[in-house]
């Protein structure tokens, strides 16, 4: 187990050696002369010929990217907005956790409504409600979450007046983005749940089971279950990466101070050392919820343990279904 | 031996004494027969055919250009001149809507053929090739993948600025990895089924192999990513031009509209309900259709 | 007759779909003394596993239907139960042991449990009573009782189907159903679970349906042999009178396609043709398209049963008409 997490951990590395050198690619590609950014249009061609050499823009580019990662590690230097002049990481990290915490919140309640309304569709499949329960749920992932705070907005703080439509000063004010994330990846659980339900349903442990004289109550809860919790838990990484994309464009909808705000105010800005930093920092944030999540399946899944104990090669029990663009 | 009669029996006599005959039954006949039966997915074709006769005769159906300004009929409610109302340039909201079902769905199909131009022509390569190809085109598939989709969109919007190719190479790489995880998934599933490793074992060769077998097979599938793709690329359209990383105005693309229209949320909701509600329409459709689509293919997925 | 345990009578069980309707089990009846052991054998899709699928009142749902007939346990019409009188029924009077043990046990729970999840469920006692009896049960069937902790996948197929087996006897039946318990294992360890299957079934004097297509098996286990064909019984008797004097010749030519020891044989001979489809049954004899003794009558009508003696019966045309000639 321990050996898995050190191996897990050492794929990181690579992943995220990768990252750097997209972001920094581009940075590369940026247009403009950040050294004459930063000075303004009135400085003079020498000032900015000494800041560029300050910044080490005139180095090869190999080099430049070198300095990049070595500041990175040594320092936790992701680089300086143009508009404040203070370091991006210094900036973004409060704001990080206003993000996590709807984020969070948002991933809770989704997974939660998601899975219970996959168990009640599995179990009533193919009736009204089943078919319901997946129109619904297939509507609010695929209208755009903007949207849906749109409509939101107008319902519950233009006419009812119940809701801020901006900031989060309140704790009201972290409902509807929580609720807007939240509902955009309902219906990813829901699907999922609702199909490894329905498979999971189909084994024959539970015939088994039933053939014990085991109730249908128990026989879902005790057994079918975990059994099918494994897909789900597995899908939690894409799904997070998603709400962590939509929580981008929320966050700007509803005035929320959040990661996803900062990036979006410095692009429309041209701050580009704090979209890329931000960039850098949300992947990294993300990579490693995803290993922890990975981590987390051993626990639900003794078969998993097994293969990883013995060295075996990470593979799922069931096969994993390829799951829809999106 | 002698029949049990149930009701069941009736019913089904019935049904085929009422069919005429029994007629051909190919892989794509099956699949349309399928797809038949499944009324949501016939809503959303029917809508998706309605939004591409718009598309194609907008300059019929809008009353206005969609740039056209008229300073004497400003922000005015839904009448009968103006069905939409008009926003605060007086342009026609109607108008603009239905141009904007051109050029959302253009950009959505242009951005769709881009990402399986790119990451789907990958992901066959990956599937088919196997091996150190296979393994060196998904790692590097999973480094762009650990920065979420439309986070990398709009990073290369910024980097390249606003506007229509911008937009869609921004869709086009930030789609790249889960295109070729899909594309790469349908072709690893044919690739791994009993029926190839059976001609393979016959002798069958190779091209005959991709042209006769994976290909058919792997084919719906691929259809269904690219419906599916097509709503993705909408609605990752729609919210980037909405918070203004994406298409650049007077473009009357319906995210952009919205854009125009978040000023007056309070004064005048209308200038936004519309627009939204094409986005709403239009993206379901696409999901219903390609969730038809799904089932009809792959009957196994449901 | 009042030591029955088993009474089945004019069982009908049909699989309705929206396209077809497949007639399983068509009118067939049996019964089984206590402490006896009946064989049922025949091919693939012959309707041997919807008959015991039938009787645990386990047919796949919405699909599977009891058009007709009647399933008697010890007296009591198992149709009349409701659901909840049924779960009491199945596994504390009669148990059933899956063809497949590979997918026959949930993966997440240990085995101990699962065997003690059936005490528990139909015997007062405790949690740690339920454990140690498990305990006892998986020494009984041969596996070392400490590893009541281990996973499913840790054990081999010959175990699990031990396992399987002790679940299904934990609570000391009076019916077993066995359904193909050793088609999925291995030629060796396939005589010794019949071995302990026997053993076990003696010493608790429960009562077997052993289904099989290995003839072999039913010659060793059993007391009665029933043949099934196309959803029908179409022999019955001890099995002596059925292997030494074959009446049907769907039961003859089962025989003859047996490679036999004791005569050189230069090539097997096999029943002609495929199995008939149930779905599109004939209105005469359903044997008649593959019957090598067929005569007119088989394509017109539906022969009856005609007893060969007390306990041997034949449904057959050509049977009756000898036994007019005579």
């Amino acid at each position: 187990m321990f050996k898995y997490i050190i191996k897990r951990i050492l794929y990181l590395i690579p992943i995220l050696f990768g990252v750097t050198i997209i972001i920094f690619a581009l940075k590369t590609f940026t247009p403009g002369d950040p050294a004459r950014q930063i000075l303004g249009n009135s400085a003079s061609e020498e000032q900015v010929q000494e800041k560029r050499e300050e910044l080490g823009l005139n180095d090869p580019v190999v080099t430049q990217y070198f300095h990049y990662i070595k500041d990175i590690v040594t320092k936790g230097d992701f680089g300086d907005s143009y508009r404040t002049g203070k370091p991006v990481l210094q900036e973004i990290l409060p704001r990080l956790a206003t993000s996590a915490k709807i984020t969070l919140g948002a991933v809770i309640m989704g997974a939660l409504i998601g899975v219970l309304l996959g168990i009640i569709s599995a179990l009533k499949k193919y009736t009204v409600v089943d078919s319901g329960v997946l129109v619904v749920s297939m509507f609010f992932q695929s209208v755009p979450e903007f949207v849906i705070a749109l409509v939101l907005i107008m319902v519950f703080a233009v006419n009812l007046h119940i809701l801020p439509a901006n900031g989060i000063d309140t704790w009201q004010g972290y409902i509807m983005p929580m609720l807007c994330i939240g509902l955009a990846s309902v219906a990813s659980y829901t699907r999922i749940t609702r199909s490894s339900m329905l498979e999971v349903l189909g084994e024959d442990y539970i015939r088994t089971a039933r053939a014990k004289g085991q109730s249908e109550k128990n026989i879902t809860q005790h057994h079918a279950l975990r059994n099918a919790m494994i897909p789900v838990a597995q899908s939690v990484g894409t799904s997070l990466g998603n709400s962590i994309g939509g929580g981008m464009v929320l966050e700007t909808v509803f005035g929320v101070p959040g990661v996803g705000k900062y990036i979006v105010d410095a692009i429309t800005q041209r701050n580009y050392p704090s979209v890329l930093g931000g960039a850098l920092i949300i992947a990294m944030v993300l990579t490693i919820i995803n290993l922890l999540v990975d981590i987390s399946f051993v626990m639900i899944d003794p078969r998993l343990k097994t293969t990883i104990i013995s060295g075996g090669a990470k593979k799922t029990p069931r096969k994993q279904k390829s799951l829809k663009a999106a | 031996m002698a029949k049990m009669h149930t009701p069941a029996m009736e019913k089904i006599e019935k049904r085929n004494a009422k069919r005429k005959k029994p007629v051909k039954s190919t892989p794509a006949y099956e699949s349309w027969k399928r797809f038949k039966r499944n009324p949501t997915a016939l809503l959303g074709l029917a809508v998706v055919c309605i939004l591409i006769l718009i598309a194609i005769f907008a300059p019929l159906i809008a009353p206005y250009g969609y740039q056209t300004q008229d300073y004497s009929a400003m922000m005015q409610a839904p009448s009968s001149a103006h069905f939409f109302g008009t926003d605060q340039f007086g342009r026609d909201i109607f108008s603009r809507v239905i141009y904007g079902a051109r050029y959302s769905l253009i950009i959505a199909l242009f951005c769709t053929i881009a990402a399986f131009f790119s990451g789907g022509l990958l992901g066959i390569i990956a599937g088919y090739c196997g091996g150190i190809v296979d393994t060196l085109i998904m790692r590097v598939m999973d480094i762009f993948q650990s920065i979420p989709m439309i986070m990398m969109a709009m990073c290369i919007v910024a980097v390249l600025g606003n506007g229509i190719p911008q937009l869609v190479a921004a869709i086009m790489f930030a789609s790249m990895p889960t295109m070729a995880r899909n594309n790469r998934a349908a072709i690893l599933r044919v690739r791994g089924s009993d029926y190839i490793e059976s001609s393979e074992a016959i002798g069958v060769n190779q091209v005959q192999m991709i042209i006769k077998h994976m290909i058919p097979n792997a084919v719906g599938v691929m259809i269904i990513y690219f419906v599916g793709f097509l709503a993705v690329s909408i609605m990752m359209m729609s919210s980037m031009s909405y918070i203004g990383v994406g298409l650049a105005a007077p473009t009357p693309e319906w995210g952009l509209i919205l854009n125009d229209g978040k000023a007056y949320l309070t004064s005048a909701p209308y200038m936004m309900l519309f627009p939204a509600m094409m986005i709403m329409i239009t993206c379901f459709a696409f999901n219903l259709m390609g969730d038809g689509l799904r089932d009809a293919f792959d009957p196994r997925l449901k | 007759m009042s030591t029955n345990i088993l009474n089945v009578k004019d069982l009908v069980i049909h699989y309705e779909t929206d396209e077809e309707v497949v007639e399983a089990v068509n009118n067939i009846s049996f019964e089984i003394k206590k402490g006896e052991v009946l064989g049922l054998v025949g091919e693939t899709g012959a309707g041997k596993t919807t008959t015991a699928l039938g009787i645990m009142g386990l047919l796949p749902d919405k699909v599977g239907h009891v058009i007709q007939g009647s399933v008697e346990l010890e007296g009591e019409n198992l149709f009349d139960k409701s659901a909840r009188e049924m779960r009491k029924v199945r596994g504390k009077k009669i148990s059933m042991i899956f063809q497949d043990p590979m997918t026959a046990l949930n993966p997440v729970k240990p085995v101990g449990d699962q065997i003690a999840e059936v005490i528990l469920l139909h015997d007062r006692c405790s949690k740690a009573e339920a454990l140690q009896r498990a305990q006892k049960m998986l020494a009984m069937v041969g596996i070392v009782p400490e590893r009541y902790k281990d996973y499913p996948h840790q054990f081999s197929g010959g175990m699990k189907q031990r396992i399987v087996i002790a679940i299904a006897l934990a609570c000391e039946p009076e019916l077993l159903i066995a359904d193909e318990p050793t088609t999925a294992l291995d030629v060796t360890i396939q005589a010794q679970i019949l071995d302990m299957m026997r053993s076990l079934q003696q010493k608790q004097g429960t009562s077997m349906i052993l289904i099989t297509h290995d003839l072999g098996v039913v010659a060793e286990m059993c007391d009665h042999c029933a043949v099934m064909y196309a959803g029908e019984l179409v022999e019955y008797g001890t099995v002596e009178e059925v292997f030494d004097h074959p009446k049907h010749p769907y039961t003859k030519a089962l025989y003859q396609s047996i490679p036999s020891l004791d005569k050189d044989v230069k090539r097997l001979r096999v029943v002609p043709g495929m199995v008939t489809d149930p779905s599109k049954l004939p209105c005469c004899c359903s044997f008649a398209d593959r019957c090598t003794e067929k005569c007119e009558q088989c394509e017109s009508g539906d022969p009856r049963i005609v007893n060969v003696n007390e306990e041997h019966w034949v449904k057959c045309f050509n049977y009756r008409a000898e036994k007019e000639e005579k």
